[in-house]
Parts: structure tokens; C-alpha cells; sequence
């Protein structure tokens, strides 16, 4: 007892970094459940098909990765437009144009999957690095345009993901690179289908789980080095944590801030390349998943760590694959995204209730005190 | 006892404590911030409590005005002990406080400052303004503080904005005033006049306790005077029993010494020449004047003057972050065109900034981070694209013992640093920079005498190893202490350079207020 309080003490910081998250989560199953309920079914049936549907009614199931590879993919997607709200966050920036930076993105790899005829190991590596240069130089356009003309980047990023759409969705892909254009008698909208040399082919027989999650992984370790390991990732948090000192010292923190956003929206091209490349295989007429704003949330209630968004994602990617097995009694799909409504709301209110923990902590105090006083050492 | 029963019982009546303190602890996660301390206040006492910072002064106060419980001990005040105490209930039991940073609200008239929360209304409903300001009018005749009721706050100076702070202290019937470090933003002026009221207030039967770090201002007017060390009362000395060395060793531990601890050098060759420069201030007004004036090796030169003359303007052109408008400035020579903290850095300037929490430091980072800033590029603190960790960590702990830093932890996180401790790691990261011109802009603003001290001396060792340095600070004894040469600004121009041995406090205390000029012929340029 003595030393759990010891250690609570020294570690409450770090303790409430990762209660919060779960609370926050915790509180989004249970509004979900009220509404559940509300909706005259049951909770508890609703949750147990959410779960099943998540990963499978048996170990078989699970291990055969029919169901939890999908949740796999979509936690790779989110964890992507995550870490690229994150790494933004790091510099101090708040990036709602990840969604703009997606569809940069997706038509990158739409484009080029068609027009390369490679073999894979070269078509795809060259496609990726495209997709990081067009979405990176779109995401840093709004780090410029604040760096250099001092407008806001949430103004910017907004503006630019309606850019995009309209560039791309209004223009591109209804006109110079329609399917129509290649196959006149297509009978579907959207961009003509990238080649075989440029898919990311199912790694297991009967799932959809594709090499999204590795190139999320990967982005997860390479995001993390950079942030903590690198002299860039130090220069990038300095700029966040405060800007004024950081210029002061003599750090280029324009420079950081461009930087940080052409990371961030080259994390966000990266989850559109992964969609067309491997579930898509084109960039269909009407293409708004919202992946990008969902990496807001992804980033939030991960606390813009590298690792914590990781989690989040994935978990939020089991629970939206879960989630459609829901309807199996009649309960919307979308009450996925209400539990990550919730929780988002949570974590931004997170402030109150670490106030709300001290206070409880507080109300226990005498026993804490007394222990520790015994151990001051005079 | 053999005592006159009446002469007791008055004795007795006179001797009721308004403030009795027994055994406080208050511990938090890293340290123990007050460690059984004990003490009373008299009635209608000034009572001053001083201590290095992190001492626990702070602490202390905010048990007494019940922001804080102690983990065990009791707090009486006015005799009755205090369980469950709060902010509210202190305010109620008399309990005062007027905050080292102000708590008003810059767009309300002074009146609607001091009656906020407590206002005067007709029926309940409607604010009865007259009432308020000719409540507001009272007040202030009868403590004396003068003040206009109908004048907005943000208009007013730092001073008179402080008398509103006690003024609204006393509106909601104060009778035990804590000032938190009152003087830390007031001119030597204004000081006087802080004190003149606090004498009236004790004249007034009001108790105060008063919280400061600086020794001579405590000695003038407190009548008793507690030490604190590392949250422990060291000793509670009546002003007539006690010195300013005393205190010192009572506070720091150790003999400190007041002397300039400075040996004269001889300077050297110009490094800083700045000529004719203006610059162009926040409201689009210059700011600074047609200043000129050289800086040369093993030199210090002080820039005396009363906040808000110039001088933070004058420092941001000298250090990258504010262009200027006409003139030159010279580097060894060399005439600087990109105005940007990364090239006048890579000349060889250092600066400790004015404002540590703003522009010294990453309060986020640990330690060692804070301590590489600006230098994180560096062979020994980096390879290629990688941070070189050992290398800062070795770094760090080297620095950490040079410069005494504490805790002795390079991982904390700067922000749970005490002030002290914070503006030594600044300190230390310009020093080590090895520049040849250090420009230091109030590098003691807000330490204690032990941290003064130990600036100071590494100031003048500064000046030993041939540096240049520019030392601005509003306080005038640092600037006659340490300087070689010392430039008045006033007004955004220099009224007068002179050298350290021909300057005497008064003259430059009437430069500083504009009442004298020096001809340009004789200014030591």
C-alpha cells in the first residue's frame, strides 16, 4: 500500500496521460449505450455483436483474420491521417486539411497506378514517394501561407480541402482523367482502375488486410524517431512548445512549421494511396471518406503521441468494422462514430477532469500524507 | 505572578495573534515545499517573510489564504482555527491578498475593479454607479491610497494599478493584508510610496504580511522578519536585532558578499557599434532615437533607465527580433543586414532574455533540452540528422554541477523549476556559448540574493575572459555595481554615457528622469 502510494505520486502525470484516454473512450460506449437503450434495443446485444463482429465469434475466427483484418485496415488508415494531425499538433499547428491532403493523395496514387507499368516492387515504392511529395508540398503550402503571409493554418487548411475536392472531383476526375477517356464504354464513374503492378494485393486469403497496417507501422517508428531522436523532430516540438523562445535561440521555426506540414500532409496523401491502391483500385466519383478529419479525433485522443494515436486508431478501427455487425438488430453503424464523438469531446475537456481526479485524490488525503511525511527525511 | 490583573488582561487583549501558524507541512510529488513551520503574527504587525526562491514563501501564502491545505498542522486566524479553509472563507475571516501579477480587469474603470462581485445595486437589479464610486471614493480617502474611481485600469501605471489591487483588498473588508512580492514591478518611487501606505495601513490597526526576497526594503519596513529555508523557518528576528548580512546568511546559508565582486579591466577593441539607429515600436511611433554608441572587449556597459523608455526595443533590434528603422549596427566590423536571431547568433551574440518564461526557455522540455537550445546542431550534441544523447546528457550533468542547478535532474521538466533555478540554466546556456558579446536584459529580474550574486560574479567573469557585454536593468544599483560605463536612456534617447567612475546614483537617477541632459560632447560614446 505504501509504495503504490509512492508510486502514484511519482507517476500520477504519466497515469492520468493514460486514464484519460481510456475514460474518455469509456464514457463514449456509455453515452452510445443511453442512446442505444433509448432506441428501445439492447445495449448489452449491441456491444456483444459489436465485439463478435470485431473479431470473430471464435479463436479461429480471429486468428483467420476475416473480420480483424478489416478492423487492421481501417486502424491503418486512421493511425495514417492521425499522425499526420499529430506531427502538426507538435509544431504547433492545427491541421484540418488532412482530409484535402487524402484526396491529394488518392488521385496521386490513382494516376500513377495507371500511367507506371513497372513491376511492383518499383511501381509502388516510386507511386508512395509521389504521393509523399504532392500531399507534402499541399500540406506545406498551409505551413507557408502562415509562416510567410501570417494567415491562419486552420483557415488555410480548411480552404484547401475544398480546393482539392473541387480541383480533383469537379475537374480531374470527371474530365482529363475519366475512365470514359480510356474505356468508352466503362459503366463507372471515377478514374480509370490502377494496374495490377500497383495494388496492394490481400496478404491472407478471404481478408481485405493489405500492406496498409506495415506502411502504418512503419510511419508510427519513423514519426516517432523523428520527433524524439532527431535534431528536426527537437527544432519541430521547441517551435510548438513555444515559439518565441525558439525563434530566440535561433532556431528557423518558419522552417520547422513548413516542415512539420509537409510531414503531416505527406502522412495523409499516404492513407489516400493505401485506400485506391489497395481497396479502391481507382479514384471513385464521389470520394470523401472523411478519414482525414477522422485522423483529428485519432490524434486528439491520443494524446499527438506517435504511439498513443497508434492505439487509438486501431482501436477505433476494430470498433468501426465491429460496428456494421450491429445492424444485425437494427442499430445504425454510425453509432460507431458517436462513441468517437464522445470521447473526442472528453479528451477535450480533459482539463476538468484531471481537476475532477485531483479533487477525489484530495478527499483521501489524510492517509496519503501521513505515509509520506514518515518518510521526508529531515 | 505578582502582576497588576489589569495590566494583564490589556497585555493579554493587545497580544491576541491574527495570524498563529503551528506546524504546517505541505508536501508535494518532488519536494517538500513547507516542513513544519510554525509562527504567529501580531495584531496590527508588518511581519515580513523572506526566502530564496523556492523557499516555500509562496506555498505559505496559499495555505494562509486557503488555495492550499496542509498536509497536516493549523492555521488560527483571529484566534479561531481554521478547518476546511478556502479562498472564500479566508476573504471572510478578513484574510487579503494582493498578487505579485495583478488580478484586474484592464478595461473596467478602477471603481468596477474594486467592486466586482460586490456591487451596489438599486432593488437588487440595476448597478447603482454613484454609490459604488462614491463608496470607491471613501475607501481610498480613508486609507489614503490615492486613486481616480472613474479611470479606466489599463490607463493607469503599474503603481497606481497596485493601489486598486489593495484597495480592493480592503473594500471587502480586510483586515490582514498578504502582499505577494509587492515590489518586484514597482520604480524605487513607486516603492516609497507602496511603503508610506503600508504604514498608514498599520497605523490603521491593519496587520500585513509582507513577502519579499529583498533584503533592504525588508529591514525598512517590517517590524519582525521570518527567514525561510528549504520550507523551514530558519529564525524570526525583530528588525532592530538583525542586518542585512545576517539575513543573507540566515537566507542563503553562507556569507554573501554586497561588493561589486569586480576588479577592473582594461577594455579592449570595439566589437558592437551601433550608430544612429531608430526603431519603430508596437504602436508605430519610434521608440528609440537616433542611439549611437561602441562596446568594446572586457567592458560592461549598463543601461540605466525607468521601464518603458526604450530599452526592451532597443534589445529585441540588438538581438534579431525587430528590424530597425534607420542607422547601422556593426558586428566587429561588419555591418548586419539580416535582421534574424539566427544570423546576429552566428556573429557571436548571446543574450539572456528579459523575459525567461517567454523567450528563455521551452518550459515543456527537461533540463538538458533547455540547456542545448540554439545549439542543438552542434557536433557534440548531434550526428547528421540524429540528436546525440549521451552527448547532451554529459553535457547537461556537467552544467547542471557548474552552474549549481536544482534539483540536480536533467530530466525534470524545466517548468517545475523554481525561477532561480530556471534563469540559471538560461544563464548557463549564454555563458557557454562562448560568445563574444553577451547581452544581458534583466538577468536578475525576480531572483533572490544568493542567485544575484552568483549572476553577477559570472557577469564580471564574463568580463575577465574579454567579453563584451551589454547589461540592461531597470534595477540601478545592479547597473552601478557591475558596469564600466553606464548609458541613461530616457524617453528613447540616450541622455547621457558615463563612465562608471565619474557617475555618482543622483546623477544618474536625474538623467534617468529626464531632469538633466548630458551635452552629446561629453557623452562617453
Amino acid at each position: 500500500m505504501n509504495e503504490l502510494l509512492h508510486w502514484w505520486n511519482r507517476k500520477r502525470e504519466n497515469v492520468l496521460d493514460f486514464a484519460v484516454p481510456i475514460m474518455a473512450i469509456l464514457t463514449g460506449f456509455f453515452v452510445a449505450a443511453i442512446l442505444i437503450k433509448a432506441t428501445g434495443k439492447s445495449p448489452i446485444d449491441a456491444y456483444r455483436l459489436l465485439i463478435q463482429g470485431a473479431f470473430g465469434r471464435t479463436f479461429q475466427e480471429l486468428l483467420s483474420l476475416r473480420l480483424a483484418g478489416e478492423g487492421l485496415l481501417k486502424g491503418g488508415i486512421l493511425a495514417l491521417t492521425g499522425l499526420s494531425v499529430a506531427v502538426a499538433f507538435k509544431s504547433g499547428l492545427f491541421n484540418i486539411g488532412a482530409e484535402g491532403q487524402f484526396i491529394v493523395g488518392s488521385i496521386t496514387a490513382a494516376f500513377l497506378g495507371f500511367k507506371l507499368h513497372f513491376p511492383p516492387w518499383i511501381n509502388i515504392p516510386i507511386i508512395l514517394l509521389a504521393v509523399i511529395l504532392t500531399s507534402g508540398l499541399y500540406g506545406a503550402l498551409a505551413g507557408y501561407l502562415k509562416v510567410k503571409k501570417g494567415v491562419h493554418e486552420v483557415i488555410t487548411t480548411i480552404m484547401l480541402n475544398w480546393t482539392a475536392v473541387h480541383l480533383i472531383e469537379n475537374w480531374i476526375v470527371v474530365g482529363p482523367f475519366n475512365i470514359l477517356r480510356y474505356y468508352p464504354r466503362a459503366i463507372r464513374a471515377g478514374t480509370p482502375y490502377v494496374q495490377d503492378n500497383s495494388r496492394l494485393f490481400p496478404l491472407f486469403e478471404g481478408t481485405r488486410l493489405n500492406a496498409t497496417i506495415f506502411i502504418a507501422i512503419i510511419a508510427v517508428i519513423v514519426v516517432y524517431y523523428l520527433l524524439n531522436k532527431t535534431v528536426t523532430g527537437y527544432e519541430i516540438q521547441a517551435t510548438g512548445k513555444n515559439p518565441e523562445a525558439a525563434r530566440y535561440s535561433g532556431i528557423k521555426t518558419g522552417k520547422s512549421m513548413i516542415l512539420a506540414m509537409f510531414i503531416s500532409g505527406a502522412l495523409a496523401g499516404l492513407a489516400g494511396a493505401c485506400m485506391i491502391l489497395g481497396t479502391e483500385k481507382q479514384y471513385p466519383g464521389v470520394f470523401r471518406p472523411g478519414y482525414g478529419f477522422d485522423g483529428i479525433a485519432m490524434a486528439l485522443i491520443g494524446a499527438t503521441s506517435p504511439i498513443g494515436t497508434f492505439a487509438t486508431s486501431l482501436f477505433f478501427g476494430f470498433l468501426r468494422s465491429g460496428a456494421t455487425s450491429m445492424q444485425l438488430i437494427g442499430i445504425h453503424k454510425t453509432f460507431a462514430d458517436i462513441i468517437q464523438g464522445t470521447a473526442t469531446l472528453f479528451v477535450a475537456s480533459q482539463l476538468a477532469i484531471r481537476y475532477l481526479i485531483m479533487r477525489l485524490e484530495k478527499r483521501r488525503k489524510p492517509e496519503v500524507k501521513e505515509i509520506i511525511k514518515s518518510e521526508v527525511p529531515k | 505572578m505578582g502582576r497588576n490583573p489589569t495590566l494583564f488582561l490589556t497585555e493579554v487583549k493587545d497580544l491576541v495573534n491574527a495570524i498563529e501558524v503551528k506546524n504546517i507541512t505541505k508536501v508535494f510529488p518532488e519536494v517538500v515545499a513547507n516542513d513544519n513551520i510554525s509562527f504567529e503574527i501580531k495584531k496590527g504587525e508588518i511581519f515580513a517573510i523572506i526566502g530564496e526562491n523556492g523557499a516555500g514563501k509562496t506555498t505559505l501564502m496559499n495555505i494562509l489564504y486557503g488555495l492550499y491545505t496542509p498536509d497536516s498542522g493549523d492555521v488560527y486566524i483571529g484566534g479561531k482555527k481554521i478547518i476546511h479553509n478556502s479562498p472564500k472563507k479566508a476573504i471572510d475571516l478578513g484574510v487579503g491578498m494582493v498578487h505579485q501579477h495583478f488580478m484586474l480587469i484592464p478595461k473596467f474603470s478602477v471603481t468596477d475593479n474594486i467592486v466586482l462581485g460586490q456591487e451596489f445595486t438599486v432593488n437588487g437589479l440595476v448597478l447603482d454607479q454613484k454609490k459604488s464610486i462614491q463608496s470607491v471614493r471613501e475607501i481610498s480617502e480613508k486609507y489614503k491610497l490615492k486613486v481616480d474611481p472613474e479611470e479606466k485600469v489599463e490607463n493607469l501605471s503599474v503603481g497606481v494599478q497596485q493601489r486598486v489591487e489593495i484597495l480592493k483588498v480592503l473594500f471587502r473588508g480586510a483586515v490582514i493584508l498578504i502582499l505577494d512580492e509587492p515590489t518586484a514591478v514597482l520604480t524605487p518611487q513607486e516603492s516609497r510610496e507602496l511603503f508610506d501606505t503600508i504604514r498608514a495601513l498599520k497605523e490603521q490597526g491593519k496587520t500585513v504580511i509582507f513577502i519579499s526576497h529583498k533584503l533592504k526594503e525588508v529591514l525598512e519596513i517590517a517590524d519582525r522578519i521570518a527567514v525561510l529555508k528549504n520550507g523551514r523557518v530558519v529564525g524570526i528576528k525583530g528588525k532592530e536585532e538583525t542586518s542585512e548580512k545576517d539575513l543573507a546568511r540566515m537566507m542563503v546559508g553562507r556569507d554573501v558578499i554586497f561588493e561589486s565582486p569586480k576588479k577592473y579591466a582594461e577594455p579592449g577593441e570595439v566589437t558592437l557599434a551601433v550608430e544612429n539607429i531608430t526603431i519603430i515600436g508596437d504602436k508605430g511611433i519610434p521608440t528609440v532615437k537616433n542611439i549611437s554608441f561602441k562596446l568594446r572587449k572586457s567592458e560592461i556597459l549598463g543601461i540605466a533607465g525607468i521601464e518603458g523608455n526604450g530599452q526592451a526595443e532597443l534589445v529585441e533590434a540588438l538581438t534579431g527580433l525587430r528590424p530597425i528603422e534607420s542607422g547601422t549596427i556593426k558586428i566587429n566590423d561588419q555591418v548586419i543586414e539580416e535582421f534574424t536571431p539566427w544570423n546576429i547568433r552566428k556573429k557571436g551574440v548571446a543574450h539572456i532574455p528579459e523575459d525567461r518564461r517567454k523567450r528563455g526557455l521551452i518550459l515543456p522540455f527537461t533540463v538538458s533540452y533547455n540547456l542545448i537550445l540554439g545549439r542543438q546542431r552542434e557536433k557534440n550534441f548531434s550526428r547528421s540528422i540524429l540528436l546525440n544523447n549521451s552527448g547532451i546528457s554529459k553535457y547537461s550533468e556537467g552544467k547542471i554541477d557548474e552552474f549549481d542547478i536544482r534539483p540536480r535532474n536533467k530530466n525534470l521538466k524545466t517548468e517545475s523549476l523554481s525561477g532561480g533555478n530556471q534563469q540559471k540554466i538560461i544563464v548557463a546556456r549564454e555563458i557557454s556559448y562562448n560568445p563574444e558579446i553577451l547581452i544581458a536584459s534583466q538577468p536578475t529580474r525576480g531572483l533572490d540574493v544568493g542567485a544575484i550574486e552568483f549572476v553577477h560574479k559570472r557577469l564580471v567573469d564574463q568580463r575577465e575572459f574579454g567579453k563584451a557585454i551589454l547589461l540592461i536593468s531597470l534595477e540601478l544599483e545592479e547597473i552601478m555595481m557591475l558596469s564600466d560605463r553606464i548609458a541613461v536612456i530616457y524617453n528613447g534617447e540616450f541622455v547621457g554615457i558615463l563612465n562608471r567612475n565619474e557617475a555618482s546614483e543622483e546623477e544618474i537617477g536625474l538623467l534617468m528622469l529626464g531632469a538633466k541632459r548630458q551635452p552629446k560632447e561629453e557623452m562617453r560614446v
